[in-house]
């Protein structure tokens, strides 16, 4: 299987499979374009949300594969979990998603922060971006 | 011809950086067709900056020079539609007096050149696709007008005229061509939009693209070789994507790289994969002629940027961002990285502004949306049009991509309603409570529930009297006032009821079974014993001019020949025209206003103001009527309305006026737009620009200019995106890329440069709590 490294914001290097890889559009025109030989630097991705991409493309690679046992409730359930985190990171976990350009974790995303806007008064809404973006800074 | 100093050499002084400048505009001297933003030119060409001062000056900054002067002559230039150059330093414009303008950037000279013999500038058929400039220097140069004549054109042709200015010989050479013919699925005729979107100076080529609004990117293109002096069909390439889907892809070339691939695209561009909406191409070579470029588009921005190496002839493709990243270029004006911001300008959010959009558009409901636009200022592009009337909001969107209507209401979620790909973008939308309607040709939408819309087509038996709705008033939520034109090009009115209680059910005229019989006005007046006007000699009967006040509804008439008019009121609470009212107006008066009807060439000369004065302009004169008998209790004067043709500019294009205030001290409210299409750009083609806000002061008797803002803006304006908002008594503008402006708006604004080439200003309902 043929590695493809990818190299965060803070420079630590995840060594991954192409398949997977090739799930991000962004990485997929990487490679295209300079090929394996070298690391894909990815400065707009921090470590931890590197990491996390990658579990949410592994995880849906394997449960896409045809002997996946994963039930549609799993799914379901992996998901819910893996957005179940801080403002902070859900709004990089968008920006990463765009930027790797995977349709899906950025869908995902999307509708974990349109769900926290629903019902919300715009001063609670502001709250929370601007609470997303001072936890950045 | 005059020469002048039109720029000195002025550095930019702190004055300069005063807070209040505003940029006007960008204006890339050299462009084969930039991105729609403006902020994609990767080539680096010259860039001038355009600046509003607050001494009504220009400040004009040469990228390449590094150098700013200011411009001490007071050009109101309409740069996006006038502007071309091939390159060199020369820029034409047009100034607001229409005089034609060649301007040296590079030494700040300029001269006046004469129009062009044969182009009527004023007149509201014609307009300018181009003007370039071609040559190094004042000395030497050619000027290109190409301008079009839709009075001229037969259907499915376009009249192009081409006018070449020699300096050395101070002449014009004039050949006027009808473009090649077009069928008629792709010259969809919608008002004027048929006209050219953008037009583009390349390779010894104008290409000059005619935009339908729907899809755009198929549109016809032809093109003018300048040196064979004559017009020609551009070729269209079709595409094969890898993923079978077909799409036509417009390719603006020029001649000298287009050679090397002369038989079509390349195979490595077909083999690659397509951008998400692969919307159009600009191929270009660097000047150093290694790379062509190919700008794929994706819903205004760009998505990948493919790169030919000719040497090597491999494609190459990337992703823009990493692409500018590589370079090292930060876009002029990218909104996709745009971040929300406060009113202060502080960024609020780090997440950009296409990311905001996606995420409001997850959200469903009015109440969500407003709570993530009250603080999203920066908002772009989420809302095309926008509705909010009386207790029930509502959001109306087009959604361009799938040419379908969207509608949102209160915590019903939103719904896409109208899956017509011939709806035209300028179909008008009206408001009557929960009800919205709109109509295109003969076809009449209406719903006051979701997930339901009525067609006349669908309901109504083919009627051959019904040929172009007009104007479509409501009376009530279950009845309807449409005028429309009938085969004998006459106008005709007609009461459509409906009921959807059960199922949806038209009730036409009088007619009792439903079945769908047209009455026209005629019989109408002849069943009551009404006297009916004389025929007007040129059979054209003014049916724009329906106004609902109170229980009535006036349906004015005009008859030219006789030099009166009349006025008919309908009841429609008694289904009766109850009254009619004629009123004489001297010959006199007639031929002194005549003249000018040409420059209010009003869509609606009778605005509908609820509980309000409104305005009936008969011929040329205004009336006021009053609220809620429709008495006639004021004319403004001759001097007066003469006054007004004085001040207001002969080429704006459209004219809106309102009535304001209350009976005892009603005020008009003009508010002119210009038509500003773009021939620089390849996407970017914005109609109209709200150019000048004149109010009449009934009480003192003055006309009045609004201020564009509380600050020292001129009085004619350039803006790109704005909104005009009527709330009661006072008439708000609302500039929508400007913060200060944008607070106003509530709610989402789909602001899209390429889909704002048909908008107009809009009147908006009294927004809801702010």
């Amino acid at each position: 299987m043929v590695k493809v490294t990818l190299k965060s914001a803070e420079g630590d290097v995840f060594e991954v499979d192409e398949e997977l890889a090739l799930e991000s559009l962004m990485v997929k025109n990487m490679i295209e374009d300079v090929g394996l030989d070298s690391a894909i630097s990815l400065p707009n991705v921090s470590s931890t949300i590197l990491a996390k991409v990658i579990e949410y493309i592994k995880f849906h690679m394997d449960a896409q594969k045809d002997g996946s046992k994963k039930t549609s409730e799993e799914i379901k359930a992996f998901d819910d979990d893996f957005v179940n985190v801080g403002i902070p990171t859900l709004f990089e976990m968008v920006l990463a998603s765009n930027y790797l350009n995977v349709k899906s974790l950025l869908s995902l995303t999307c509708n974990t922060v349109a769900n926290m806007i629903k019902t919300k008064p715009p001063a609670e809404v502001k709250e929370m971006f601007t609470s997303a973006k001072q936890a950045k800074a | 011809m005059d020469s002048v100093e039109l720029l000195q050499d002025v550095e930019a002084s702190d004055e300069l950086l005063d807070s209040r400048i505003s940029i006007l505009e960008f204006v890339p001297l050299s462009t084969i067709g930039g991105e729609d933003q403006g902020g994609s030119d990767l080539r680096l060409h010259t860039w001038v900056l355009v600046l509003n001062t607050p001494k009504d000056q220009f400040l004009v900054w040469n990228k390449n020079r590094n150098s700013c002067r200011i411009s001490r002559i007071l050009i109101a230039c309409h740069w996006k539609n006038r502007v071309a150059s091939d390159g060199g330093p020369l820029v034409a414009l047009w100034s607001m007096r229409r005089q034609l303008i060649v301007l040296d950037v590079s030494t700040g000279m300029a001269c006046i050149c004469p129009s062009p013999p044969e182009l009527v500038t004023s007149s509201s058929s014609s307009l300018v696709l181009s003007t370039s400039a071609l040559g190094s220097s004042l000395d030497k140069f050619q000027l290109l007008v190409v301008y079009s004549d839709s009075a001229l054109a037969p259907q499915h042709s376009f009249l192009i005229t081409s006018a070449i200015f020699d300096s050395t010989t101070g002449m014009w050479r004039v050949n006027s061509r009808y473009s090649p013919g077009f069928t008629g699925r792709e010259t969809t005729v919608y008002g004027d939009s048929r006209w050219p979107g953008y037009s583009a100076l390349a390779g010894g080529f104008l290409h000059v693209m005619f935009c339908e609004p729907s899809s755009w990117w198929n549109t016809p293109c032809v093109r003018y070789d300048l040196e064979r002096d004559e017009w020609c069909r551009e070729p269209v390439w079709t595409v094969k994507w890898s993923q079978g889907q077909v799409k036509n892809m417009r390719v603006h070339y020029s001649e000298e790289t287009w050679r090397i691939n002369a038989d079509g695209l390349p195979q490595a561009l077909v083999n690659l994969q397509p951008p998400l909406e692969a919307g159009v191409a600009n191929i270009t070579r660097r000047s150093d002629g290694v790379f062509l470029y190919a700008f794929f588009t994706c819903q205004g921005c760009v998505e990948i940027v493919y790169i030919h190496d000719f040497e090597a002839g491999i494609w190459y493709a990337h992703r823009y961002r990493r692409l500018r990243d590589l370079l090292k270029l930060k876009p002029v004006k990218s909104l996709d990285y745009n971040h929300g911001e406060n009113v202060d300008g502080q960024k609020w959010s780090n997440l950009p502004t296409d990311l905001l959009q996606q995420v409001a558009q997850l959200l469903c409901t009015v109440s969500d949306i407003r709570a993530l636009s009250m603080v999203c200022h920066n908002w772009r592009r989420t809302g095309q049009r926008l509705l909010k009337r009386y207790q029930e909001p509502a959001l109306v969107f087009w959604n361009k991509k799938h040419s379908e209507l969207c509608l949102f209401r209160s915590d019903k979620g939103w719904s896409r309603m109208i899956r017509d790909k011939n709806f035209a973008h300028r179909a008008p939308l009206i408001t009557h409570g929960p009800l919205l309607i709109s109509w295109e040709g003969s076809t009449l939408y209406v719903t006051n529930v979701l997930k339901k819309i009525f067609s006349t087509k669908q309901v109504m038996a083919p009627s051959p009297e019904m040929e172009r709705i007009l104007r479509v008033a409501c009376i009530s939520q279950e009845k309807l006032l449409v005028i429309f034109f009938t085969e004998l090009k006459e106008v005709a009115p007609a009461v459509v009821s409906f009921n959807n209680s059960t199922r949806p059910q038209w009730q036409v005229g009088n007619s009792r079974r439903g079945i769908a019989t047209l009455t026209p006005v005629e019989t109408f007046f002849n069943e009551r014993r009404l006297p009916w006007p004389p025929a007007d000699e040129s059979g054209a009967r003014d049916a724009e001019n329906v106004i609902l006040l109170g229980s009535y509804a006036y349906f004015m008439l005009r008859v030219v020949a006789s030099q009166r008019q009349t006025v008919f009121q309908y009841n429609w609470e008694s289904d009766e025209w109850v009254s009619q009212e004629q009123v004489q107006t001297p010959c006199r008066d007639c031929h002194d206003f005549c003249a000018y009807s040409y420059q209010f060439h009003v869509k609606s000369p009778l605005i509908q103001l609820n509980g309000r004065p409104a305005i009936l302009r008969p011929t040329m004169e205004i009336w006021f009527l009053a609220d809620p008998g429709g008495k006639c209790i004021a004319k403004i004067p001759q001097e007066t309305w003469e006054k007004l043709i004085q001040v207001l500019d002969t080429s704006y294009e459209y004219t809106y006026i309102w009535a304001v205030g209350n009976i005892t001290a009603p005020r008009i409210v003009v508010v002119s737009v210009h038509q500003c299409t773009t021939s620089v750009h390849m996407v970017c083609s914005i109609r109209n620009t709200l150019v000048a806000i004149i109010v009449w002061e009934f009480v003192l008797g003055l006309w009045d200019v609004i201020p564009y803002s509380n600050r020292e803006d001129r009085l004619w304006l350039k803006s790109k995106y704005f909104a005009v908002c009527l709330e009661q008594n006072s008439l708000v503008m609302k500039h929508l890329l400007r913060r200060s402006w944008f607070d106003f708006l509530t709610v989402p604004w789909h602001l899209r440069s390429r889909d704002r080439r048909f908008i107009e200003p809009y009147i908006l309902s009294r927004a809801m709590e702010i």
